[in-house]
């Protein structure tokens, strides 16, 4: 399955109350990262090289018609494509391509919260190149994988592939992210502004200071390029 | 003024994942996804990093607008004439 196939699957559209910002993470930098396999500045300049340029606007307009006219789809088949309107097409009869439909209106904002937090683990995460590169399917498999090649070893029940680590510690932020929706109480809007402003603003630009200040005195900045 | 409020709040949100961000980088020295993955071969940065990883987490789902940061959805939730 490519990476199209991904994120025609994973990368739903997105209601408008979220930003342009998580819809450009979510479908522009997959589509770019299958192109040029790296999220390198210098290698997007490559990307207007007159030599494939044709082959990018191809592949952007495969991925953001495409998506469009599964949206469009969706819009011919019930009325309105958001849950907050599910409620009418109770009443309409189901076959099987209508139910696919539906049942893509009613799971898109959670398998493309999912895709949320595989994104959320990116900067602090170890296999996620698996995932883009290789598809869905090793995905699915990587559960499988101490079994269907089990490691020549007395021990091998307790064996944890990387993958295995990483399908847990995904599951484990979805946990928290779902727990956290559904379990704390909303946060004053002054008060979150100055959550934002106030103690994670600064906390983070310490925290820069304090990192670079640390890689500086141990002599371990990185060289430059 | 719910686009207002949520553009206020993924606005200041995303600063502070950006600066989060940039420790990551600063200590790769790449942006390359397979050098910051590569990086992690010995130690994951969840644990020298570990007082970000909340920022960085309450930061996220700051900026989803989601429950319980889903001010600009809440309307009949705003008092005292923010």
């Amino acid at each position: 399955m490519s990476t199209l196939t991904v994120i025609f699957f994973l990368g739903g559209w997105h209601p408008p109350s979220l930003s342009f910002v998580i819809f450009l993470d979510i479908l522009v930098l997959p589509s770019f990262y299958n192109l040029i396999s790296n999220f390198s500045f210098f290698s997007h300049l490559f990307l207007q090289n007159p030599l494939i340029i044709q082959f990018n606007y191809i592949f952007s307009f495969i991925c953001i018609f495409g998506k469009l006219y599964i949206r469009l789809i969706v819009n011919e088949i019930i009325n309105s494509p958001f849950i907050n309107d599910f409620p009418p097409i109770i009443s309409i009869v189901l076959n099987p391509i209508k139910l696919y439909f539906i049942l893509y209106i009613i799971f898109e904002p959670y398998t493309s919260l999912t895709l949320t937090d595989i994104y959320n683990l990116l900067p602090f995460d170890h296999g996620i190149l698996n995932i883009i590169r290789l598809g869905i399917l090793p995905l699915i498999l990587y559960p499988y994988i101490p079994i269907l090649f089990p490691p020549i070893s007395f021990y091998y029940i307790f064996y944890l592939s990387p993958a295995s680590i990483f399908i847990i510690k995904v599951n484990l932020v979805l946990f928290l992210f779902l727990t956290v929706r559904a379990a704390l109480p909303r946060y004053r809007y002054d008060q979150l502004m100055r959550l934002g402003w106030k103690v994670f603003l600064p906390l983070s630009l310490g925290f820069v200071i304090l990192t670079a200040g640390i890689l500086f005195s141990f002599d371990a900045l990185p060289p430059p390029k | 003024m719910g686009a207002l409020r949520s553009a206020a709040q993924m606005v200041s949100y995303e600063v502070s994942i950006g600066l989060i961000l940039i420790n990551i980088l600063l200590t790769v020295g790449s942006l390359q996804l397979k050098h910051i993955v590569d990086f992690q071969e010995h130690i994951w940065f969840i644990f020298p990093f570990l007082p970000l990883v909340p920022l960085f987490f309450i930061s996220a789902i700051a900026e989803t607008n989601r429950p319980p940061f889903d001010l600009p959805e809440a309307e009949g939730e705003l008092v005292a004439r923010l």
